[in-house]
């Protein structure tokens, strides 16, 4: 399949971005040769293709590129066809990209204005940059650069964490206490001495007490878990814990 | 535990408790929060859904085409001794530069602060209406004679005792509200099961649904009814930090940013004669790059650019590189770097946004003068067990 572009810019039309979209599901491998022969392969998924045509044929005037596209898929496929003519500063924009990133690092090192803002700045630029010198993405496309599964996960998580769990100063603490605690409540349920109630409970405490205790050894053996069965913990724990924690406090000081 | 749930999830999690026990222990939070989120990040390296990077190397279609052999199984049992030996080094690294840094607060520290949460209170307040600019005047007396308390206070009390008393603490802070952390505990643990079984099942759900379904189920069982009350406390300044991040990264990648770190990788790496020396720079070259770069580049679109590179460069018959070293490098590299600064990886972010929410704010330079001397121990604790396990000892 042969594509005749239309009539290039001879005074931008050196560089050009061509944007190949399959829309077709299941990769097929295209070839993109243009007039002179440059060949270059693509995987063509639900992604761009992105073509800059390189350093031999600047200073070049083309009139007309030609573009053949082939593809090993048997089934015909169905693509979008975009292409952009460059200006020439596109030559510098690894150079642009690279103090974009510098002036945001510059802002959040040396605490000139808040990281939130910094960030938005540095995207604002590169915005403008990536829109001087290839196209102005639409508003829907940047906000789709957006990763809402890290976002969503965390709003989520506030709402419940800090939005209900913190909405009274004191529950915090005593949320933070009853996870603590719990072990000690939750082993009264199970006899056995092997298998304990809550893995992610011990996990917290194995994180707390590699982080907090001299020897996590000592800790575990503090609680008891060492030397008898955890039903025993019962009697005492809430000394055993306070005197814990003084301990910890007392070996983060020294 | 960040093993077997996201980092970001875990840092959540753990780091109220973390800031509240560190309170009644005495001391700042601050390190240990650093501490938390570096063994996050180095425990997340080890399976495929620790981690970010992990998740897209392992779903990749190219690396499942041209390395069968890496699976959740396999893939862990190459990661973990890693992730171990790196845990060790870090540890001792971490220990030796918070030494001096974790100290005690003094006692006036949580009076200090108190009056530091009324005054941004103030900030945020509107003076719109009259009643409004009556309740900001009443709350701009109240800050000034705390201070006048905390003056008092600083001439004439000495320090207090250093034994914890748990009983004594939990008459200190009771449980005001019971039937609210019932049902709080009761959707908490229903939604980390749910992580947690996303892990181990495939769910037809993202960690963000549970997440928000969770918060939904949250909000209506809770029974609040002033919606504006919980959703002040949701930080919208992390958030907006994020989504900035995000466009920031993919507009720098849309100018080529990555594509020209990846060429340059990959130039690099035929530069290098063949044998088993070029083996030995190719995972060298891809960690060290993969760390540095994700330290200070999101290291997410990072993975996502270094992917088809990798698979590249181990499938070039003319370079004749096995590919799984050189897919273990780049996860090694990418996770392990985000423990380089504080916005390197989103757990830091997290950790940081929580923290300063509290109180506790920490600062890119002081993340920095822990985190980067423990990411480039960790790194160079992996480059010496990939030398040795994949290039010396080829470990299929």
């Amino acid at each position: 399949m042969t594509l005749n572009l239309p009539e290039s810019d001879p005074e931008t039309g050196t560089w050009l971005l061509v944007e190949l979209e399959a829309i077709a599901e299941g990769a097929s491998v295209a070839t993109v040769v243009d007039s002179k022969n440059f060949t270059l392969e693509a995987e063509l998924t639900k992604q761009y293709y992105r073509f800059v045509a390189d350093e031999e044929s600047r200073g070049v005037t083309v009139e007309t590129w030609q573009f053949r596209i082939t593809t090993n898929s048997d089934s015909p496929i169905a693509f979008d066809w975009k292409e952009v003519a460059l200006p020439d500063i596109v030559k510098y924009e690894v150079i642009f990209a690279a103090l974009i990133l510098t002036m945001v690092y510059v802002l959040i090192v040396f605490e000139l204005v808040h990281r939130t803002l910094a960030a938005m700045l540095g995207a604002f630029l590169a915005l403008a940059i990536v829109s001087k010198i290839h196209s102005r993405p639409s508003l829907e496309t940047v906000v789709s650069w957006i990763d809402f599964e890290t976002c969503g996960l965390l709003f989520g998580m506030m709402v419940s964490l800090f939005g209900l769990g913190g909405s009274r100063r004191d529950t915090t603490f005593s949320l933070a206490s009853a996870i603590l605690t719990a072990p000690y409540h939750l082993s009264s349920l199970y006899h056995s001495p092997t298998i304990h109630p809550s893995l992610f409970i011990i996990f917290l405490h194995l994180v707390l007490a590699f982080l907090f205790c001299r020897s996590w050894l000592a800790y575990f053996h503090r609680l008891g878990f060492l030397n008898g069965r955890p039903s025993r913990l019962l009697n005492g724990q809430r000394e055993k814990f306070g005197s814990w924690l003084s301990s910890c406090a007392s070996s983060l000081q020294s | 535990m960040s093993a077997f749930l996201d980092n970001v999830t875990t840092i959540l999690l753990i780091t109220p408790v973390t800031i509240r026990l560190a309170n009644v222990m005495g001391t700042t939070p601050q390190q240990i929060l650093i501490a938390l989120v570096m063994f996050s990040n180095i425990g997340g390296t080890a399976t495929p859904v620790g981690d970010p990077p992990n998740i897209i190397i392992l779903n990749d279609k190219r690396v499942q085409k041209h390395a069968p052999e890496i699976n959740f199984g396999t893939f862990t049992l190459h990661m973990a001794p890693g992730v171990i030996l790196a845990s060790i080094t870090s540890y001792f690294v971490i220990r030796r530069l918070s030494q001096h840094i974790v100290k005690k607060t003094n006692p006036y520290e949580n009076d200090k602060r108190e009056i530091a949460v009324w005054k941004r209170t103030l900030g945020q307040m509107r003076t719109d209406t009259e009643d409004e600019q009556r309740v900001h005047t009443q709350l701009q007396e109240y800050v000034v004679s705390l201070e006048d308390e905390l003056k008092q206070k600083m001439d004439s009390t000495a320090g207090r005792g250093s034994v914890i008393n748990i009983a004594e603490l939990e008459e200190k802070y009771p449980i005001r509200d019971r039937p609210l952390l019932v049902n709080s505990s009761i959707v908490l643990t229903f939604v980390i099961l749910l992580f947690f079984l996303h892990s181990a099942i495939h769910l037809e759900l993202s960690l963000a649904w549970i997440a928000i379904i969770g918060a939904i189920a949250h909000l209506t069982i809770s029974g609040i009814r002033d919606i504006e009350e919980v959703l002040e406390k949701v930080e919208f300044g992390t958030l907006m930090f994020f989504a900035g991040l995000f466009v920031l990264m993919e507009a720098l990648d849309e100018l080529g940013l990555i594509d020209f770190v990846g060429e340059q990788t990959v130039s690099l790496i035929s530069a290098v004669p063949a044998g088993q020396g070029r083996l030995a720079a190719a995972v060298v070259i891809i960690i060290w790059v993969s760390a540095i770069v994700s330290a200070f580049i999101d290291n997410i679109p990072y993975t996502a650019a270094m992917v088809p590179v990798v698979v590249m460069l181990g499938t070039d018959p003319e370079l004749d590189i096995p590919l799984s070293p050189l897919i273990y490098s780049l996860a090694f590299g990418t996770c392990l770097g985000g423990n380089g600064t504080l916005i390197g990886a989103s757990a830091n972010v997290v950790a940081a946004g929580i923290s300063e929410a509290q109180g506790y704010p920490i600062s890119f330079n002081s993340f920095f003068r822990t985190g980067f001397p423990t990411m480039v121990t960790s790194v160079a604790t992996i480059t010496v067990y990939m030398l040795v396990f994949h290039v010396l000892i080829p470990w299929r």
